[in-house]
């Protein structure tokens, strides 16, 4: 009998204009792993998360999520799912204030005249936001400060901070670690360790491989759109990750041949 | 945790434009020292009830990182539409329910033209103010429309508690704004459209339908102004909005509200509208024709886009 899968998705494809993005990809997460999702530039990486974050909708494909059939035709579905999503430009809203950002969507509201009426409660978005990013360990003077105004780290906080507030299943991150310095680098892949400590499942995008050795459970290969390899971290290296990134094993025989 | 300000800290939400409005009233109070009797500044308060309006309308609309080109027309064919229903006889209740019907046809015309057709908000209500002209035209058969009803007529020109009624319509109109503005999710929705309109789609937010709230709504306070307009001329021209919109992005620009969104307020709005008729005002009373006028706000203009531009940066 094999485990049951959280999310299953089979059959995923993609087509922009000419281009095949994603060409019959399958992508399977158990309960508590860490996948991390690689490949080059191109390969249909982003492509394939935003069609599970709902950010896209797919051509083909069919996604189950805890063995039930389920169609993800919008970012709303997704997060009701379960399935939070760390994009690589954040998707913060930079005129509104942190704890605006915590709940962008989903805001916290006093509700009048049987829910006709919903006036948001600043405090209560103001106190929560608090929380959940002293968690994180990440000092904040006020969570009224614009996020503009804040440096790169921080708002990368924000990110993870909304991403985390609603118990999610789930969470997606698209190259989590791009432009941090090494101490921040770190910092990330604990926060990736604590996820997976609290019972969530992630699925991350990297260019950075050994992000990838030092945190997932399974690693996930694609190129030009299609899935060309997927093993346990324990069974394979960083050197055939990155012979099947950049399909080197031909050229490999083919130097070999001269 | 709790981040208690100055008194002098909480200054800074004070807009420029109020400044702005103090120095320009000082200024004409030195060459008029007439400037500043009651009598005028209360005219003042009247004069520029229309543009306020508008300008209040006009400014959601901006922070959402849009704009409603036809606001002045849609002022023009309310006022045909509740001129022509209280001609009939329909009673003042309906005609303004009419009236304001237009507002909230011509504004979800809009709305959908820019979210779902997903024309640019320029070309959309540019449209639609050509289009909404040409009807009130064809509505009015070209000529200016007159009505026996009488009661129409309190909503600009009457008085309650001594204070004229456009000042009480221009306070709740404003107080239910910033109510929308400041305390709903739909406001919030507002300020996110015009600082990372992605970045809320990606949170799961219904942008389509709030866009079209956004432009429905700009088109209900046109029509609040068109009827206001009908009401203080006690009649309905069908070009009577004609350059309403420009008032209004004016008032917008000067009270601190960008072209870009997110950034700018309701507050500067009224100061920004009080300004344009501060002018106009003054220099009407030194002598100075429209043509000084016209040459003077765009002068502020530019230089209150200056200011805000530095400040913001």
């Amino acid at each position: 009998m094999r485990d049951a899968y959280l999310l299953r998705a089979e059959n995923v494809s993609k087509r922009f204009g000419h281009v095949q993005a994603l060409n019959n990809v399958a992508l399977n997460l158990k309960p508590n792993e860490v996948l991390g999702l690689v490949g080059d530039n191109a390969a249909g990486k982003s492509t394939l998360i935003k069609i599970l974050s709902g950010a896209i909708p797919a051509d083909t494909g069919q996604i189950y999520f805890e063995e039930s059939p389920v169609k993800i035709q919008n970012p709303l579905a997704a997060r009701k799912l379960g399935i939070e999503t760390i994009y690589q430009n954040l998707a913060l809203v930079g005129n509104l204030p942190i704890y605006m950002n915590i709940f962008l969507g989903r805001p916290r509201t006093k509700n009048y005249l049987r829910g006709m009426l919903r006036i948001l409660d600043q405090k209560r978005m103001e106190k929560e936001s608090w929380e959940i990013l002293k968690e994180l360990k990440l000092n904040f003077d006020s969570m009224r400060e614009r996020v503009s105004n804040l440096s790169g780290g921080q708002r990368q906080a924000v990110a993870i901070g909304r991403a985390l507030f609603f118990n999610p299943k789930i969470i997606i991150m698209d190259e989590p670690t791009s432009g941090l310095a090494v101490k921040e680098v770190d910092k990330i892949h604990n926060i990736i360790r604590n996820f997976k400590n609290k019972g969530v499942s992630i699925i991350f995008i990297t260019h950075r491989l050994q992000s990838v050795f030092a945190v997932a459970d399974r690693v996930m290969v694609l190129r030009r759109g299609e899935k060309t390899f997927e093993k346990m971290l324990s069974e394979t290296s960083i050197e055939e990750v990155v012979r099947e990134m950049f399909d080197l094993k031909k050229r490999k025989e083919f130097l070999e041949k001269l | 945790m709790e981040f208690k300000e100055s008194f002098w800290a909480k200054t800074r939400f004070v807009p420029n434009a109020a400044y702005m409005f103090l120095m320009t009233l000082m200024i004409f109070a030195i060459f008029s020292p007439s400037f500043l009797s009651l009598m005028n500044l209360s005219n003042i308060m009247l004069q520029s009830s229309m543009i306020t309006i508008v300008a209040l309308g006009m400014t959601i609309v901006m922070l959402s990182n849009g704009i409603d080109l036809s606001i002045g027309s849609v002022m023009s064919l309310t006022g045909v539409v509740t001129g022509l229903l209280l001609a009939s006889g329909s009673g003042f209740v309906l005609s303004i329910l009419g009236g304001i019907g237009v507002g909230v046809f011509c504004g979800a015309f809009n709305g959908i033209m820019i979210a779902k057709v997903g024309l640019a908000p320029f070309i959309a209500t540019f449209g639609m103010m050509g289009i909404a002209d040409g009807v009130s035209l064809f509505a009015a058969g070209g000529e200016t429309l007159y009505w026996e009803e009488t009661k129409f007529h309190v909503i600009a020109n009457g008085h309650f508690l001594a204070v004229p009624m456009p000042v009480w319509i221009i306070i709740g109109i404003f107080s239910i704004m910033y109510f929308i503005l400041y305390k709903t999710p739909f406001g919030i929705n507002i300020f996110a459209l015009g600082g990372n309109e992605e970045g809320l789609r990606l949170s799961g937010v219904r942008i389509v339908r709030n866009k079209i709230g956004i432009y429905i709504l700009s088109g209900i306070i046109a029509s609040f102004a068109g009827i206001m307009l009908a009401s203080r001329i006690a009649s309905a021209h069908p070009t009577g909005g004609f350059g309403y919109e420009f008032e209004a992005i004016a008032a917008a620009v000067i009270g601190g509200t960008t072209f870009f969104g997110g950034r700018g307020g309701l507050v500067g709005s009224v100061f920004g509208a009080l300004i344009i008729t501060l002018i106009r005002n003054g220099l009407s009373l030194l002598g100075y024709t429209t043509p000084w006028q016209y040459c003077l706000i765009g002068i502020i203009l530019t230089v209150c886009v200056t200011i805000n531009t530095f400040y913001t940066k």
